[in-house]
């Protein structure tokens, strides 16, 4: 059921009326009816696009939920079998624990990776092995057709998120399958994120929430944006560039530019759009969730940009991948052996943790080579910022005028856009022949009466458009303006001129827009 | 080890990882408050603070730590 569509405005409007009656009913007041309302409009939610897919949430939660029970059960057994051992003892039997916690994790993650590797990438290494083998003369033609269950690699993430934090201790395992299906399934964040944390999640989705005006509106206004970013930017650029990313017309020069800027552009209002909608929803049942982009085109370096673009997938790869690489024994062995030269002991463990984080990030995205590359090309400034870091530091520490600048800002902030524009050229077709073709044709001639002929017929098409772009660009640079002041954001009048000029925009997109808003661009990841 | 101890050998390891000799920590500075203190900042800190006070941080300290005060916390309780 995706966000645009009647049948979420049908179950939104259903939900929001049910979830608010226990408050007022006497006795039903206090009994904790709210989250199980959630947990039954989670599993309609998912299961309207196919029953099928609730197999594969069952199957990973279950496991998730399964292994740590174990780590809770084999905690409390050396707790109570320490308490009458002498030290040594002690620290034997913790060890005996430890060891068969870390053996039950390693197969509960190789299990739950399975569920997702197998028909995320089944596919592709097939195509792989077939093109290998054919290299050595042997020709075969192994296929397999799975369809990839919907929010699959995002569930997943959360499931091990959860999984490892029970195994470090950080909380104790929940016992409820139920209550720990209602946080892993809760229907905002089920399809494309945020990746919530379940100590920040759960306990907002056991209170009871009252009904409350303010943050009714908030909400409300907020998944009105989402809705305006995803019908008048994205879906409208889209209209535009789509067949040039799919190879049905060959982009020309100016054009392969035009669609770098415009699949940014279309990408960042249809992903954020889809959070407005999934944050500001979960604000109207009273339960926040995690902001997942922080105006990302404002950042200055490719570093920046990946903290404030998709922030919880960041979040997510840093504490449960980069972390656990960098103290594991191979990395904190390179670093004491390098101790004496201090920056290689710094920067060489960084780079190798930084590269395998990278081409995961490449990989979870898809299964395609293209993608894979889009990792690996945004890994390679990451790890050269890294590297570099001493000269930049000497660099701004020599010329602090000039660098605190705000012209100098600025050309940061279009370096920064023109690497993540590029990058997108790789990414956007999804194919890594077609991403080839499209940055071969960069220098082509021909883009400019490309760009006129697409003109014709799609003026509603690039106004509104453009209207959608300007209108975003105002509140994010507001938003970026004004985010360390106390007093943020908009004043009140600002707000209601807001509310109509969204109003107006959403009845006329909504009405007359010849674009299928039903999809959006991370549901395929 | 007093916990002003502690946060005085905090405040060199700080100026030395970040290489900045104006920093002054104290029990509430947070990772917002220093301009570099980004994720890998934060690795090679806990490893110079490790060494230093020679204690082990555990996973769920080096992803959890809210602030300074809660390094201190842990140093007091280990070391």
């Amino acid at each position: 059921m995706a966000f645009t569509t009647l049948p979420f405005l049908v179950f939104f409007a259903i939900l929001f009326v049910l979830y608010y009656l226990p408050t007022w009913i006497p006795f039903l007041k206090g009994k904790g009816v709210q989250k199980w309302l959630i947990l039954i409009a989670n599993l309609v939610f998912y299961a309207w696009a196919s029953p099928y897919f609730l197999i594969f949430l069952g199957a990973s939660s279950l496991l998730v939920y399964g292994a740590s029970l174990l780590f809770g059960r084999i905690d409390k057994k050396t707790e109570l079998a320490c308490a009458s051992l002498e030290r040594a003892e002690k620290k034997l039997a913790k060890e005996k624990a430890g060891k068969k916690k870390k053996g039950i994790l390693i197969l509960a993650l190789l299990l739950v990776l399975l569920l997702l590797i197998v028909p995320k990438y089944a596919s592709f290494f097939l195509e792989n092995l077939n093109a290998i083998l054919g290299a050595f003369g042997v020709e075969t033609d192994f296929k397999v057709s799975l369809i990839l269950p919907l929010g699959l690699s995002f569930y997943t993430f959360q499931n091990i998120g959860y999984l490892v934090n029970v195994y470090w201790g950080k909380y104790p395992p929940q016992k409820n399958y139920f209550l720990y299906l209602t946080y892993i399934s809760y229907f905002p964040h089920v399809l494309q994120g945020p990746l919530d944390e379940y100590e920040e999640l759960f306990p907002a989705l056991c209170e009871e929430h009252e009904f409350c005006r303010e943050k009714a509106e908030k909400g409300l206004l907020r998944v009105l944006w989402g809705l305006f970013k995803k019908w008048a930017v994205a879906t409208q650029i889209g209209l535009l560039i789509s067949p040039y990313l799919s190879g049905e017309t060959e982009a020309l020069g100016l054009t392969v530019v035009l669609c770098a800027v415009g699949y940014a552009v279309q990408m960042y209002a249809d992903f954020s759009g889809y959070m407005d909608i999934a944050i500001g929803c979960s604000n109207m049942l009273g339960i926040p969730l995690a902001e997942n982009f922080d105006a990302p085109y404002f950042s200055t370096g490719v570093a920046e940009y990946w903290r404030r673009w998709h922030i919880t997938l960041g979040a997510w790869f840093r504490s449960y991948v980069y972390y656990p690489l960098m103290r594991s024994k191979g990395l904190s062995a390179l670093r004491k052996c390098l101790k004496k030269h201090k920056y290689l002991a710094s920067v060489l463990p960084t780079s190798l943790a930084l590269a395998l984080v990278w081409l995961c990030i490449g990989f979870w995205h898809g299964a395609d080579w293209a993608y894979v590359l889009h990792g690996v090309y945004h890994g390679l400034f990451v790890i050269s910022a890294s590297v570099l870091e001493p000269l930049y530091s000497a660099y701004h520490k020599k010329f602090p005028k000039l660098t605190a600048s705000v012209p100098y800002r600025i050309f940061c902030i279009v370096r920064t856009f023109a690497i993540v524009c590029f990058g997108y050229l790789l990414f956007a077709t999804g194919d890594i022949s077609l991403s080839f073709t499209l940055i071969g044709n960069l220098f082509a001639e021909g883009g400019a009466a490309q760009i006129s002929a697409l003109f014709v017929g799609n003026e509603y098409v690039f106004f509104s458009a453009g209207l959608g772009i300007v209108l975003m660009l105002v509140v994010d640079v507001v938003y970026e303006l004004t985010k360390k002041k106390e007093k943020k954001g908009f004043k009140s009048w600002q707000i209601y001129l807001l509310w109509i000029l969204l109003g107006i925009a959403i009845l006329l997109f909504g009405a007359y827009s010849e674009a299928d808003a039903s999809q959006f661009l991370y549901f395929q990841f | 080890m007093e916990r002003n101890e502690i946060l005085e050998k905090l405040n060199e390891i700080f100026r030395d990882v970040f290489d900045d000799d104006s920093i002054t920590v104290t029990e509430e500075t947070t990772s917002s408050d220093i301009e570099d203190w980004d994720s890998l900042t934060h690795i090679t800190l806990i490893s110079e603070v490790e060494d230093e006070f020679d204690i082990k941080f555990a996973m769920k300290e080096v992803v959890g730590m809210k602030n300074v005060g809660e390094m201190v916390d842990i140093i007091e309780r280990e070391a």
